[in-house]
């Protein structure tokens, strides 16, 4: 009795797991009720089970019995995105991975038979000649060419800050005399150790600060 | 670098770029070696030293150059390092991606997958009329990414070399999800 049961207990779990693989792979609809009542059988079978070949055939109806259940929760969730919808999805998920070749020429293309040997030829690319007569009238364009700041500008800047505050040498009047441009230079060459400027002031709270950004603020505030 | 090599290379850089048609009307992915040392009456060893060259100069563009085999003979092409939108419409791209699901889902070694099943998916599932499905199967095939075998459809190399294996295998899973 023992070994029937053990052999009966092997085919049922054995045609369940064909039942589920086929379903699986032939992508054939299971629907809720079956599934419970099969995934039920399964759970009472469970007590029985003596050997671990039966487990495993167990574990395995499980496993096929899982991935039904998924693509069908897949469908029935996807069922909800019109068909064309998803097709611009599946199209947006192939844009995302491609590296594409480069072609350089735009869409048209040349036959193999334009692509000709390239015959004796001295190393020097060819420019091809303007038409005639527009040469005279063509009037040469301006041409521009960046302005670069040196390090020459940068010194003339600075020595005229430094003319500016030793002619006027009281604050209040360089003060006016200057821009916010050259304030913020001012600033940069105090932080940078270029020039010091000794400012007493009677505010306690300002002892000892040696910063260009008061002067900047004072600078602003006025 | 000597100006003759500069010279050599940028030709070089154009061959690979042309858009050209085979005789079967197909679009080309670059250039044969053949026709290389041909055009460039060139040694292979001096071939050689121009593309690594040139592979050295454009990398930093973001663009690779790669060797592949096709019907025996050794190709050239050169494709971006980083995605970026290719010259297919929409409707093409998710034919592509379904052709590639099926072909990624066959087991054997021969990557085929049936025109019927496809056509059955596509056109049976009303995703695309048959007129349409026919017209975006022509554009592919002369694109240059996939060709016909019989009744069957295969990869061609631009399939290959625009999207890594990683890549098509997302795409399978991706396809099982949303086309039914």
């Amino acid at each position: 009795m023992k070994i029937e049961n053990k052999s009966n207990i092997e085919e049922i779990l054995m045609e369940l797991f064909f039942k589920f693989r086929d379903a699986y792979i032939k992508r054939e609809y299971l629907s809720i009720e079956e599934r419970e009542k099969d995934r039920k059988k399964l759970n009472e079978l469970y007590q029985s089970f003596e050997t671990m070949h039966q487990k495993i055939l167990d574990s395995k109806c499980y496993l096929e019995l899982g991935k039904i259940q998924q693509e069908q929760t897949n469908r029935f969730l996807a069922d909800d995105i019109h068909p064309q919808q998803r097709v611009e999805m599946l199209a947006y998920i192939l844009r995302s991975l491609m590296h594409p070749v480069l072609f350089i020429h735009g869409k048209t293309t040349l036959f193999s038979s334009a692509l000709e040997e390239k015959k004796n030829q001295a190393g020097s690319i060819e420019i091809l000649p303007s038409e005639e007569g527009n040469n005279q009238n063509i009037q040469q364009p301006e041409e521009c060419h960046p302005v670069s700041f040196g390090a020459e500008d940068m010194a003339k800047l600075t020595q005229g800050i430094k003319n500016l505050i030793q002619q006027y040498k009281a604050f209040p009047k360089w003060q006016k005399k200057m821009d916010l441009h050259q304030a913020e230079l001012l600033s940069q060459m105090v932080a940078n150790g270029e020039l010091e400027i000794v400012f007493p002031t009677k505010k306690k709270e300002l002892s000892g600060v040696s910063t260009s950004i008061i002067l900047k603020e004072t600078v602003c505030q006025t | 670098m000597s100006d003759i090599i500069q010279e050599a290379l940028q030709e070089i850089f154009v061959a690979l770029t042309t858009r050209w048609r085979k005789e079967n009307g197909v679009l080309a992915i670059g250039v044969s070696r053949k026709q290389l040392l041909k055009a460039g009456s060139i040694e292979p060893a001096v071939l050689e030293d121009l593309l690594k060259k040139l592979k050295e100069n454009i990398s930093s563009l973001g663009l690779e150059l790669l060797e592949y085999l096709y019907e025996g003979e050794s190709w050239y092409a050169i494709r971006s390092s980083y995605v970026a939108p290719a010259d297919l419409k929409s409707e093409e791209e998710a034919v592509l991606a379904i052709i590639i699901a099926h072909i990624e889902s066959i087991k054997e070694s021969k990557k085929e997958a049936p025109l019927a099943n496809i056509k059955k998916k596509l056109v049976g599932g009303k995703y695309f009329s048959e007129y349409q499905f026919d017209r975006i199967l022509r554009n592919l095939e002369q694109s240059g990414y996939i060709e016909r075998k019989k009744n069957n459809l295969a990869y061609s190399p631009r399939t290959l070399i625009e999207l890594p294996e990683d890549a098509r295998k997302h795409i399978c899973e991706e396809s099982s999800r949303l086309i039914f």
